[in-house]
């Protein structure tokens, strides 16, 4: 199995001048394994997954995938964002073959893989329509399963589920997580909620900043599928939060724990 | 592309099917209809308000029987036909330019924020600027009346085809450069499969815009001494007083202008990606 990733005392500063955003992170993961980053918004979640994608070159340190270094993008491990993005002058099938098509697959590769990843991700009767009819958490399907497309070892994702409902996101959770452990893919997940990191993962990093560093890392060892009730569940839950605290002013812990926390335990 | 206007029609589609189930037929082609006939009435009654004029009686035959009459005379003979395409090459040729120019300098311009800021006090002035103006100019600098009357039809057709190109690009969305990078595009498949085809459709607002412009001005320009085309064909049956055939020409211009527009309205639908609100 193709995908594990090392981090190698990555450094990252905008400029010479300009704070710095990273500092000596270093993580491994194998191949196949669920990872989470999280930590409070500006730490360099973002930054850290730019630079594993290729996107962005770290001022110091390394990243390598199966063991070389990443020095641009590739088709192999695709990134998800928050926004979809999809192309809306292509159809629903044409934003999913496109990575295929890039790589000048034939005509009849590419329909096949869009087919059969349209259905995996339960979109096969949109398959022609444009995806500007298509609803968030559809559009989210439709760009993943474009990640999909290339087949890649890895795929990073970028808080790909915050701006949907709490139904949409929780579907899309499962799925994603049951996708990566079905094909053997590599996932690296930003997000700044617990239970998703918690539901989603093997591994959770917990991420501090000025500098941006890793400080804790907790593991989850949950069998698949996850459920958020169980006593296992909450107890890591809670581990998360404790390490977290230690990142937290403890005004802006408030704000990310407690209301909208509970909120969603009462809902449960 | 053909499934994003597909798209298109679905989002349309609610709206339009409620209203033709009112009225379908008449919707489609029976409200045009009555329109047209309005037009027809209202040109039948000022001409027998001339006819029935003395002091005007001499310009009766602008009314609509003779000119439909000199009309036929004119597609007979075949003399319509030379004197359409001299037109529309004039036309072309002028649009083709502005298209050439206003398009890279467009995208120029939406792209790097300094050239915008450079160019977009003089090209705002110059674009204010009515082509007309440039007559006088244009005939000094160019040795063939044809090339000085396609020089103006381009000072017509740039301006709005550089500023629709330049908004389309500045409508990018960013986002969708890293998607691309990050499915493996190259350089060209990004021009090719990303920057094009997302721009396209202001473009395409912008070469509308400009056709409008040129057909409107091109009467007066081949008012230069050009011995073609539908300006020059308008002066010349005003000096010989055949005002049929005046009005001949008037007629055709309106015509062919509304189906230049027409083509163009399909070309902006077919290329437009943007959400209907
Ligand atoms: N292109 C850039 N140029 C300069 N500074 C940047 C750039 N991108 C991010 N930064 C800075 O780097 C720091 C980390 O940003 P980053 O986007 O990685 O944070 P994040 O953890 O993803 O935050 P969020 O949770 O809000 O998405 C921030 O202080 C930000 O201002
Ligand atoms: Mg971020």
């Amino acid at each position: 199995m193709s995908g594990s990733i090392s981090v190698d005392f990555v450094g990252h500063q905008f400029s010479e001048t300009a704070e710095i955003v990273l500092a000596d992170i270093k993580i491994s993961v194998k191949a196949g394994q669920l990872v989470s980053l999280i930590g409070r918004s500006g730490c360099g979640k973002s930054t850290l997954l730019h630079i594993i994608s290729g996107l962005l070159t770290p001022a110091s340190g390394c990243v390598r995938i199966d063991g070389k270094t990443v020095t641009k993008p590739s088709a192999k491990w695709n990134m998800m964002f928050q926004k979809a993005s999809l192309f809306p002058w292509m159809s629903v099938q044409e934003n999913v073959g496109l990575g295929l098509k890039f790589s000048g697959a034939s005509k009849g590769q590419i329909a096949q893989k869009t087919h059969e990843l349209l259905e995996l991700v339960g979109l096969k009767e949109k398959a022609q329509d444009s995806t500007q009819s298509l609803s968030g958490g559809q559009q989210q399907r439709v760009a993943l399963a474009r990640s999909l497309a290339t087949s890649p070892s890895v795929i990073l994702l970028d808080e790909p589920f915050s701006a949907l409902d709490t139904f949409t996101r929780s579907a899309l959770q499962q799925d994603v997580a049951a996708i990566c452990k079905q094909k053997g893919i590599t996932m690296v997940l930003v997000t700044h909620d617990i239970d998703e990191a918690v539901m989603m993962s093997d591994r959770v990093f917990v991420m501090d900043q000025n500098p941006g560093r890793i400080i804790d890392e907790i593991k989850v060892d949950l069998a698949w599928p996850r459920k958020h009730m169980s006593q296992h569940f909450q107890r890591i839950r809670e581990d998360l939060l404790t390490a977290f605290k230690g990142t937290e002013k403890t005004e802006s812990f408030r704000a990310l724990d407690g209301s909208r926390y509970k909120a969603k335990s009462s809902a449960a | 592309m053909s499934q994003v206007a597909s798209g298109a029609e679905i989002v349309e589609g609610p709206r339009l099917r409620a209203r033709s189930m009112v009225s379908g037929f008449p919707s489609k082609y029976g409200y045009p209809l009555v329109g047209i006939m309005i037009l027809l009435a209202v040109w039948w009654f000022g001409g027998w308000l001339i006819a029935t004029n003395d002091d005007l009686s001499a310009f009766a035959d602008f009314a609509p029987g003779p000119t439909f009459a000199a009309l036929i005379d004119l597609i007979r003979s075949g003399d319509l036909t030379q004197t359409i395409v001299s037109s529309l090459f004039r036309v072309g040729a002028g649009l083709l330019w502005g298209f050439a120019i206003g398009v890279p300098v467009g995208i120029l311009i939406g792209y790097v924020l300094v050239a915008m800021r450079v160019a977009n006090v003089p090209f705002q002035f110059l674009r204010m600027i009515s082509p007309l103006a440039w007559m006088p100019i244009a005939v000094l600098a160019f040795e063939t009346w044809d090339s000085a009357i396609i020089f103006l039809i381009v000072m017509a057709t740039v301006w709005p085809i550089m500023f629709s190109t330049s908004h389309g690009v500045k409508r990018i969305d960013p986002s969708w450069f890293k998607v691309a990078k990050n499915l493996g595009a190259s350089g060209t498949q990004m021009v090719h499969r990303i920057i094009l085809p997302a721009i396209m459709s202001d473009v395409m607002a912008g070469v509308r815009l400009a056709v409008g412009v040129a057909w409107v001005v091109l009467v007066p320009a081949e008012y230069l001494g050009v011995t073609s085309g539908l300006g020059y064909a308008i002066n010349d049956a005003r000096d010989t007083l055949a005002y049929d055939t005046l009005a001949a020409i008037v007629l055709v211009i309106g015509v062919i202008g509304y189906l230049l527009d027409t083509v163009c309205g399909v070309l902006v639908s077919r290329f437009n990606w943007h959400q209907k609100d």
